[in-house]
């Protein structure tokens, strides 16, 4: 009841966009963002998130349409490569600007 | 995480973890090193000889760290404007570096007799013309990658040219022998402080599969 109060009061609060919005999947996002691609491991160690945790945001982004996921192998050892797609760079976008009219 | 500085905070924090393994700074010293060895111990005519053997550092620092730095941190592709970025900054401190080099060996090795006061200075002062050369490019190549140990180097550079410059007794004319001295003990600090952080880095990742 409080929250569709809140939203009625505050309707830019409608426009966040929950998957995003999320901790750990904002600083995978953000992480994405500032790059081209990177790979699983380089996300663990830059986020701190285990490998369960981190594969389970990811099924999740990937659903949604915002990141790409390339699985191969280097010397022998499997390789999973992220990169965000043209969806998941507007999304982020449009996250960031209506969290910047949040706050203004 | 929203604001542009914190996106530009994460980019930076992307290019310091890049460079955390310690190849940059010893494919630095070993760059020193090497032309501190040739200076010293070789005729100046096999310059270009070193030229090439430090042309070919590159390709050794690429395979370094598709074999070590790779497998342990994980790789990233920086964006294309990044990459681009990175690359025009490149080119200007190689040019700044080329044409300083190239002017002050042009003017050091001159005739002192009769020159203007500046080249006099120059060459009175040539120790600490190259200490100050090298620590400004050392600087510039730290503000470039975001990597703020470089500055260590950098002053570590004016401490040893000046020290060299002060216990040596340079002549007041250019002397690669003499140069050579302070680039080989600048060579030799930053390859031990890289292999240190070499060492740190390979301890803080194990080799760790997807």
């Amino acid at each position: 009841m409080s929250i569709e109060l809140s939203q009625l009061e505050y309707p830019l609060f409608s426009e966040i966009d929950k998957l995003i919005h999320e901790p750990a999947r904002l600083l995978i996002m953000a992480y994405l963002y500032v790059v081209e691609s990177a790979d699983f491991l380089y996300l663990m160690n830059q986020t701190g998130l285990s490998f369960g945790n981190l594969s389970g945001h990811m099924s999740k982004l990937e659903d949604a349409g915002y990141i790409k996921i390339e699985k191969s192998f280097i010397d022998n050892r499997p390789n999973t490569r992220l990169s965000l797609t043209d969806a998941g760079r507007k999304a982020f976008n449009e996250y960031r600007n209506t969290m910047k009219d949040i706050y203004k | 995480l929203v604001e542009k500085n914190d996106l530009q905070d994460i980019e930076h924090k992307t290019l310091r973890f890049y460079y955390e393994d310690g190849l940059l700074d010893v494919f630095i010293g070993g760059f020193f090193l090497l032309y501190g060895l040739c200076f010293i111990f070789i005729e100046p005519k096999y310059g270009p000889l070193a030229g090439f053997i430090v042309g070919l550092g590159p390709l050794f620092y690429n395979k370094a760290k598709e074999s070590l730095t790779y497998p342990r941190q994980g790789y990233v592709k920086l964006k294309k404007e990044t990459r681009h970025r990175l690359m025009v900054n490149q080119i200007l401190l190689l040019t700044f570096a080329g044409f300083i080099t190239l002017h002050g060996l042009f003017y050091m090795m001159g005739d002192p007799i009769n020159a203007p006061p500046l080249i006099l200075f120059l060459n009175r002062y040539n120790l600490l013309f190259v200490g100050c050369v090298i620590a400004t490019l050392l600087y510039a190549i730290g503000r470039i990658y975001h990597v703020n140990r470089i500055y260590r180097y950098s002053i570590i550079s004016l401490l040893v040219f000046s020290a060299c410059y002060l216990y040596l007794n340079p002549p007041t004319i250019f002397s690669t022998k003499i140069t050579g001295i302070p680039l080989l003990i600048n060579g030799i600090i930053i390859t031990f402080m890289g292999t240190r952080q070499l060492q740190g880095f390979i301890n803080k990742y194990p080799r760790r599969d997807q």
